[in-house]
């Protein structure tokens, strides 16, 4: 039973016993008991500098910020009256008269709390003169904007950033009345090391910062219904929960849950806050076939599925046969679908366009597979609490910004440390040990790290086993290791090692320039050192894999990482390619060369797009949802559809449903709520 | 050096007692050499700006050169506290003070004092009073009247070296903390010292210790706060650079009694010789085995670092300080959680000032009760201040506790500058206030102060004389305050940079009603919505100037007119807003100079009705503010007004005939009366002036002396008035000759200017005798031509104009010996300095500090005159010491004439209470409120002496003229018209070029030589020769020239 101890006081006469080191505000919220408030957020530590909240207590002329004020046995809390109302209504004039808040011409009115405290309290004149200063506007990110004009310094986004982001990019710059937010060391936003999170933007209170995107798509002071639908976020695969507004059809704001339980504390990153909202030119909107003229002509869903499965069918038993590939960010039931229909259905095969990104990891998991079974990555939310975090060829920042920010905070918050081993320093903003190493030369600091662990170990008996199966790789010389390791190498590795085996919880991130190696021999290298310092539960190595894309582990769960490797060289008969990604961004892997070539995409690259025969259309994620697994594969996350397509689409599945029943293959089922279940299934998750 | 035990230690600190021995010996045979001299130059800041390091070297150079090393010791110690003087030396044995030191001076210091053992005079502080030289340190009042406790190693022992410090006792209260006593008695001995914390809000330092020592916290932190930012505050910073090691010392000790083993000083970066000599400190410290591990053997461990700020105020505050030395910007943090439960990197924490830190070691040496003797029953101990402003001795003072504040400014510091008035100090910085002249009493402790409404602070004391405008200084530390805010809470950030705006409005004559009230209304929200201390004490500069000096914000705002001559925006040039008809000085003045007199004159009457009578006798308060006046002397205003009007004629001014109905009335034609029948009559009013005496002119001609103001001159532009129109009607005395009703029947509007023509009493015993006068009615008497028969021997009562006047006639009526008794010292005397040179030179004599108490007569006439001795005590409401009788001091004095001048009131014409005026105790008339002249709902007003008492004449012709415009503008009002509308000035076209005359003393004004003059009525002052008048011309600076 928790033995909190309680104290009584009295809020408006009322008398109340809440638990102690509890604050006023929070006391009086507790009980129904509304004090405005500015500069308070719940996700953010206690300020206490707008003095919109003042109380009194005790009958003190002196009257008390709630939101940072103690609740103490027997105080007598007053939260209302003229004196209090006056003061606060003063307050508010100030920060209206401080800088230029006309509401009218704010893309925020309507949405701004500033502005409803300013009803709150009945403030329908200025006594204050305002002050007519013009202050800078910092529109250089493409996301957000900081308009000082509109800010009133409570200091929320400068907390966010560094207590959520981890950031730290914005703080305060000058004194008094001259007080600004900076970024950095008052760089424009473009030049700073913010990476554009936008969580400022989301608890700022007023129009300061704003969104680029939909900059008069205030929430609340615009016509029309709202709806708000709380999903996930598939994009890279953390699932972070995101809360979405729209307006009829149209996303206006993606937020994160800043109350979740999560370690993440609810932000969100740029990919999953603002890419989903960029433009969407060159969409592809209705299916194309190409005609006897040589190009490409929208057609009916009829005349391209038929074309398509007639393709297919053809290309059956012509060499190389049939090649399905999906993407990184395709759902679970899209991959499974794939699979059944390539190639359960056509007999042909299926692997990832990423491939590439990821050879060593599917080599290293089979390797792993053959010595040890059942090992697994561990979960992402250990980065959170980690004393010492290696990465190795990672760059966080680019790939999952999300764990970037968890890596700067366990460095600010517990002091971790951070040691990156690779070609580029990363995390610039981080307090980070760089080793540099050029990519050519990773196996051999993998292999130093290794080595110096061991050292570090000692000779106990676990330990003599890996050292064995060490000498084994090694004499298999498995990536041509330049022979012995250098001293300084030897040297830099083992300080490294011993910093990991005396940590408490280490954890190892490794990223691309370790996966997507040819050889998987320094994986496996960084794998037995995650070992030696023992297993989290779970079988859980204590090792994060950053993987492209929102499902590459489903990808790796269906084992269809790879193709083989005569149609990788001379091409395959058809080719059925799934698109995942919303962005017309570059494919991370290539497409083999193909009689027939088959894209269901929704923004398909130039360069393919000039070689098929057949182009369907694809909704995004926000529009058919579906189940998707975490980086680690630890978790489903079933990110559910938030918007409808635009007319004329089709859901992919029901796509890929129509095409293997052209195909004559039966037994997949057509009721949605039964195909997540046996693609689930499928990957051993159900 | 080695790490010392308590027992080498105490070796080591006698050797160093015998070693500055020399330095304690007071006493002096001049003549004898007293070998070994030691030479202490002040090495503090101030004195190092004045070149006190060349001093020292050319000193040690003399010493070299003649091979003295073993007899004479240069040592450069820290602030002396008299920064004012500097480069300071003190010379023991004898503790001989030498001032303004200058490098050449060294070899006489050498040859005469080293070398013979006599001190060197012409170095010595002299006496203001007396001009003689004073030998000793201790003689100076600035120093006799301190106790030094705090700083009892000022200026004695060298700053860089430990082991003086040791030899002075140092380091024997941590050796006595450490090693003997429990961190329970530590805080019990502190706490029952009542020691204060010294940082300005005076929370019991025991009390915070005991706070800090119950936590469970393992890791504590001391911190030392030396982030002095109060404008005008020195005194952390001297302590620092003059005895660091008794702050490490008090540092120790506050560690050992909260169980902390780490601390900070966080020292401003702006005090580099500070922070280098704390640097020495703790090194020095450290490699005596002071700091550090183990300390004095005693296993205790505690070390120092110091951190530097960067000059932000706000740091100065507990919560933000120690924000700063976390290595974040320097915002305040919501307390609770206090310091004592959560500071320094959230670990309990002690943070103490300077000061306070520094008290500690002689409490632990001495114990409590030797503290707490000083003092007052909650302000224990002593108090260092920094005093800077308008006194003569800028300087560090430290005083017991309770010391009142007259002491410290007069006494110590020597009172104000250039002989100005008192006009308030500013304690506690920008969040203090200030204390105004009737409070010079207050004994200063904190509560007594903070009764006040300022605060004690850290000890910044800044002086201000008359010339500081109050709106003024509270803007500066409004403007202070809002550009310090470290911009974290809104009342802070906002709403000191919103009051700033009104105060800025207000200085720059857009002031409005309603300002003061919005700055008070906000000023309490600010205090009490704040998130730290510097938000919730920014409004107190302008809480406390609107508590005491509400009225000079009323004049900007409703006048547009900065009373102190400070607000330039307001006013064109100093003089013109000084003078109280605004004349138009820089353009007569510049005029003079071109020799276009009659133009000049055209100018001086725009303004003046009696422009030549001003030349003579006016108190000329112009000249005070002129701004030549701070470069060498002020011009000669008053000289070049005489003269214009002595050499150019007089402009005419045609009879004008009345353009409107209403007839006014003036009753008197003194000065004020005239100004305004002259203002009436250019307004197109009939004016009628009643006169009771055969001639107009009132106290001009009845009570100025011919000798200062020659009749001719005065009738003149008497008559100038007169020719307008004005009908006067002399020998008609209302109520005697015309009834008071009929007057108010038979005139639209009644001006009573009756002016103050009745001597005061004194109220004792035989003042109705035969022989005693009243002034005025002496005076009187005199200028009709009836002067009573004086006698011999006349005591003149009082140190006004008026007693001058009196004494001056009764010389040149043939009395063989006048004497004036004055309660007061000459410089509380209010006539005018010069009217009083002058009659001494013509041989009058002055008594300071005699009252009469009793008038002995025989025959019922006077004999003798019993007097009393008088001491000055207190201060009174207006800043004098107020005259207290000494017991026993008694004399009697031979007189067969006694003048009373004292004071003099208005005889009325009309009953007491009458007509609903409102006659005040001192039987002077009350105005209505809103006005300046106006006294009664009908249309009755009044001016001059009748309502101000005894003033000067340019006063009265202002009130004349006041009373017009009120007089007309209130008929136009009762009537419905459009305010009067002043006719176009004629242009006269002056250049707007400045000359530029080298700096040198002012045109002394040639007089008649006394001997000759005392003899009888003839003027005693004479004109300029026209040569000097263009040289004083041309020495104004045209403040009235706008630069774009």
């Amino acid at each position: 039973m928790d033995q909190t101890a309680t104290v009584r006081l009295s809020i408006d006469g009322k008398e109340i016993r809440v638990p102690e080191n509890m604050t006023i505000l929070d006391a009086a919220r507790e009980n129904g008991i509304r004090i405005p408030t500015l500069c308070h957020h719940p996700a953010l530590s206690s300020w206490g500098g707008c003095r919109i909240c003042v109380v009194e207590v005790d009958k003190a002329p002196r009257l008390v910020a709630s939101c940072v004020m103690p609740v103490r046995e027997g105080m007598e809390v007053v939260t209302s009256n003229q004196r209090i109302l006056e003061s606060r209504r003063t307050i508010l004039e100030f920060l209206f008269a401080e800088r230029n808040h006309y509401c009218m011409f704010c893309a925020q009115s309507g949405d701004c709390e500033l502005q409803s405290l300013a009803y709150e309290l009945g403030m329908d004149h200025l006594t204050v003169p305002p002050s007519f200063k013009e202050f800078p506007v910092d529109a250089t990110n493409p996301y957000m904007a900081l308009d000082h004009n509109r800010c009133i310094l409570c200091g929320r986004c400068v907390r966010a950033c560094k207590e959520l982001a981890g950031n730290s990019v914005l703080n305060y710059q000058n004194r008094g009345a001259r007080t600004l937010v900076c970024k950095d060391l008052n760089e424009p936003t473009a030049d700073s090391s913010c990476d554009a999170s936008g969580v400022c933007l989301q608890v700022c209170p007023t129009g300061a910062i704003y969104h680029r995107l939909r900059p008069h798509q205030a929430v609340l002071g615009k016509k029309g219904p709202l709806r708000v639908v709380q999903t996930r976020c598939p994009v890279c695969g953390l699932l972070c929960e995101t809360q979405c507004t729209l307006r009829e059809e149209n996303l206006i704001r993606i937020d994160g849950a800043l109350s979740t339980k999560r370690p993440d504390r609810g932000q969100l990153c740029r990919k999953g806050r603002f890419e989903p909202m960029l433009n969407r030119a060159g969409r592809i909107l209705e299916p194309m076939v190409r005609q006897a003229d040589l190009s490409l002509h929208p057609t009916t869903w009829e005349d391209a599925l038929e074309k398509l499965s007639a393709g297919l069918m053809e290309a059956r038993h012509r060499k190389g046969g049939i090649l399905g590939m999906v993407c990184a960010d395709c759902s679970c039931e899209e991959m499974w679908l794939m699979k059944e229909l390539v190639e359960e259905g056509l007999g042909g095969h299926l692997g990832l366009l990423e491939r590439e990104a990821l050879v060593a990891v599917q080599k290293a998991f089979r390797e792993m597979e053959r010595t040890f079974l059942g090992l697994r990555e561990c979960s992402w939310v250990h980065l959170a609490e980690a004393d010492f975090i290696l990465l190795v060829g990672a760059d966080p920042e680019a790939s999952h910004p999300l764990l970037a920010s968890l890596i700067r905070r366990a460095s600010m918050e517990q002091g971790a440390k951070v040691v990156s081993v690779g070609s580029t320093p990363v995390l610039p903003s981080c307090k980070v040990m760089h080793w540099g190493v050029a990519p050519e030369a990773l196996p051999s600091a993998a292999r130093a790290l290794l080595a110096g662990a061991v050292q570090a170990a000692g000779g106990s008996d676990p330990i003599t086993r890996w050292k064995r199966i060490l000498s084994e790789l090694e004499s298999a010389g498995s990536e041509g290791l330049p022979g012995e390791l250098s001293e300084e190498v030897k040297k830099e590795g083992q300080e490294m090692a011993l910093g990991f085996m005396r940590a408490n919880s280490p954890v190892i991130v490794a990223g691309p320039e370790l996966l997507g190696r040819r050889e998987h021999s320094a994986l496996l290298q960084i794998m037995f050192l995650a070992l030696l310092k023992g297993l989290l539960p779970q079988n859980a190595l204590r090792l994060i894999l950053l993987k492209p894309g929102g499902n590459a582990a489903s990808a790796l769960r269906l084992n269809c990482l790879e193709i083989p490797e005569e149609v990788e060289k001379q091409g395959a008969g058809a080719c059925l390619v799934l698109l995942g990604g919303d962005q017309n961004r570059e494919l991370h892997g290539v497409v083999p060369k193909a009689d027939f070539l088959a894209l269901i995409g929704a923004h398909v690259p130039h360069e393919l797009m000039r070689r098929a025969h057949v182009v369907l259309p694809r909704p995004l994620w926000p529009e058919q949802g579906g189940n998707y697994l975490s980086l680690d594969g630890h978790e489903v996350g079933n990110v559910s559809a938030i918007q409808s397509p635009p007319a004329g689409l089709r859901r992919s599945w029901e796509v890929l449903l129509a095409l293997a029943g052209r195909a004559g293959i039966r037994g997949l089922p057509s009721d949605p709520q039964v195909l997540s279940a046996r693609s689930l299934a499928a990957l051993n998750l159900s | 050096m080695s790490r010392l035990s308590p027992d080498s230690l105490q070796k080591l600190h006698e050797e160093m007692a015998s070693f500055l021995a020399p330095r304690l010996k007071q006493e002096l045979t001049p003549g004898v050499p007293d070998y070994p001299y030691h030479l202490l130059v002040c090495g503090g800041t101030g004195c190092h700006a004045t070149r006190s390091l060349e001093v020292m070297v050319r000193l040690r150079g003399e010493i070299e050169t003649r091979g003295l090393q073993e007899k004479a010791l240069v040592i450069e110690t820290g602030c002396n506290g008299f920064c004012a003087q500097g480069p300071v030396m003190t010379v023991y044995p004898g503790g001989i003070f030498y001032q303004y030191l200058k490098p050449e001076d060294a070899l006489e210091i050498i040859q005469e004092h080293v070398l013979k053992g006599s001190p060197v005079e012409r170095l010595m502080y002299h006496d203001p009073e007396t001009g003689q030289p004073v030998y000793r340190m201790q003689d100076i009042p600035f120093f006799g009247l301190q106790a030094p406790r705090v700083l009892r190693n000022r200026g004695l022992i060298a700053a860089e070296r430990i082991e003086e410090y040791i030899g002075r006792q140092g380091y024997l209260a941590a050796c006595k903390a450490l090693l003997e006593m429990s961190p329970e008695q530590i805080i019990k001995e502190v706490k029952d010292s009542g020691l204060r914390g010294r940082g300005g809000a005076g929370f019991p330092t025991g009390m915070k210790w005991e706070f800090a020592s119950r936590s469970r916290a393992r890791v504590r932190y001391v911190l030392c706060n030396a982030d002095e930012g109060d404008p005008g505050a020195f005194m952390d910073r001297s302590v620092l650079e003059a005895d660091p090691h008794s702050v490490l010392e008090g540092m120790i000790m506050a560690a050992k009694a909260i169980g902390a083993h780490q601390g900070y000083i966080y020292c401003r970066a702006e005090y580099p010789l500070a922070v280098k000599r704390l640097g020495m400190a703790i090194e020095q410290a450290r490699n005596y085995g002071l700091l550090g591990k183990g300390i004095l053997g005693s296993g205790f461990d505690f070390d120092l670092e110091i951190y530097r700020g960067a000059g932000a105020f706000v740091c100065g505050e507990e919560t933000a300080l120690m924000t700063s030395i976390e290595g974040k910007r320097g915002m305040p943090r919501p307390r609770p959680p206090f310091p004592a439960v959560e500071g320094l990197w959230r670990k309990p924490t002690v943070l103490n000032n300077v000061e306070t830190l520094a008290s500690v070691p002689q409490i632990i040496l001495q114990g409590a009760r030797w503290y707490n003797a000083l003092g007052t029953l909650r302000s224990k101990g002593t108090k260092i201040f920094a005093l800077t402003g308008d006194i003569v001795n800028v300087g560090l003072v430290e005083v017991p506790m309770g010391t009142p504040l007259g002491t410290i400014i007069y006494d110590i510091t020597g009172g104000i500058r250039k002989g100005k008035r008192f006009k308030a100090a500013q304690l506690g910085g920008p969040s203090g206030g200030c204390i105004p002249a009737q409070h010079l009493n207050a004994p200063v402790d904190y509560e007594s102060i903070t009764q006040l409404g300022a605060i004690m602070g850290s000890g910044g004391m800044i002086v201000m004389d008359e010339d500081k405008c109050m709106v003024d200084v509270a803007r500066f530390f409004m403007e202070f305050c809002q550009d310090e805010s470290c911009g974290k809470c809104t009342p802070c950030r906002v709403g000191t940079q919103k009051m700033l705006e009104i105060l800025t409005r207000i200085c720059h004559g857009e002031g409005r009603e309603g300002d003061i009230e919005t700055l008070e209304r906000w000023a309490s929200i600010i205090q009490n919505t704040a998130l730290c201390g510097l938000g919730q004490t920014a409004p107190n500069p302008v809480l406390s100037t609107l508590r005491y000096f509400r009225q000079e914000y009323e004049a900007h705002i409703r006048e547009k007119r900065c009373p102190a001559v400070v607000c330039s925006a307001l006013f064109k040039a100093p003089c013109i807003h000084t003078c109280p008809v605004e004349m138009d000085i820089p353009t007569y003045v510049t005029l003079a100079r071109l020799g276009r007199l009659e133009e000049a004159y055209k100018v001086l009457l725009r303004t003046n009705p009696f422009p030549s009578v001003c030349g003579r006798v006016c108190d000329h308060k112009c000249e005070l503010k002129c701004r030549r006046g701070t470069l060498d002397d002020p011009v000669h205003i008053k000289a070049i007004k005489r003269y214009i009007t002595d050499h150019a004629p007089m402009p005419r001014q045609e009879p004008l005939s009345p353009t409107r109905k209403e007839h006014i009335a003036v009753v008197g034609a003194g000065p004020s009366g005239l100004a305004a029948a002259r203002e009436l009559a250019l307004r197109g009013y009939p004016v009628t002036v009643f006169e009771e005496l055969p001639e107009a002119g009132g106290m001009l001609i009845w009570g100025i002396p011919e000798y200062r103001l020659p009749r001719e001159v005065l009738r003149k532009e008497v008559q100038a008035i007169l020719d307008l129109g004005v009908e006067l009607r002399c020998n008609t005395k209302v109520g005697r000759d015309i009834s008071w009703e009929e007057l108010k029947r038979g005139f639209d509007a009644v001006y009573l200017a009756v002016g103050a023509h009745r001597s005061m009493k004194l109220g004792v015993e035989g003042e109705d005798l035969q022989g005693v006068y009243g002034a005025v009615e002496f005076l009187r008497k005199v200028n009709l031509g009836e002067p009573p028969a004086l006698g011999e021997r006349v005591a003149v009562i009082g140190g006004g104009n008026s007693a001058i006047d009196a004494a001056r006639c009764a010389l040149r009526l043939g009395a063989g010996e006048v004497t004036i008794l004055y309660r007061r010292l000459r410089p509380d005397m209010p006539a005018q300095e010069e009217e009083i040179r002058a009659a001494e030179e013509e041989g009058v004599k002055i008594r300071y500090l005699v009252t009469p108490v009793k008038f002995l007569g025989e025959d019922s006439r006077l004999r003798e005159i019993l007097c009393q001795r008088m001491a000055l005590g207190e201060f009174d409401s207006s800043g004098r010491r107020r005259p207290v009788p000494l017991q026993g001091e008694n004399f009697s004095l031979k007189a067969d004439a006694a003048l009373l001048a004292i004071g003099q009131i208005p005889v009325l014409p009309f009953p007491a209470e009458g007509d609903g005026i409102k006659v005040s105790r001192g039987g002077l008339i009350q105005t209505v409120p809103g006005s300046k002249t106006r006294v009664s709902e009908s249309l009755i007003f009044a001016g001059g002496d009748a309502v101000s008492g005894p003033d000067t004449v340019i006063g009265a012709i202002a009130s004349g003229k006041v009373a017009a415009r009120e007089i007309d503008s209130a008929i136009r009002l009762r009537n419905g018209e459009e305010p009067f509308r002043e006719p176009a000035l004629a242009q006269i076209e002056i250049p707007a070029e400045v000359t530029e005359t080298p700096q040198g003393p002012r045109a002394s004004i040639p007089h008649k030589d006394p001997q000759r003059r005392r003899k009888d009525f003839t003027e005693v002052e004479l004109e300029l020769p026209e040569e000097l008048m263009v040289r004083e011309a041309s020495r104004c600076m045209r403040c009235d020239i706008q630069v774009a």
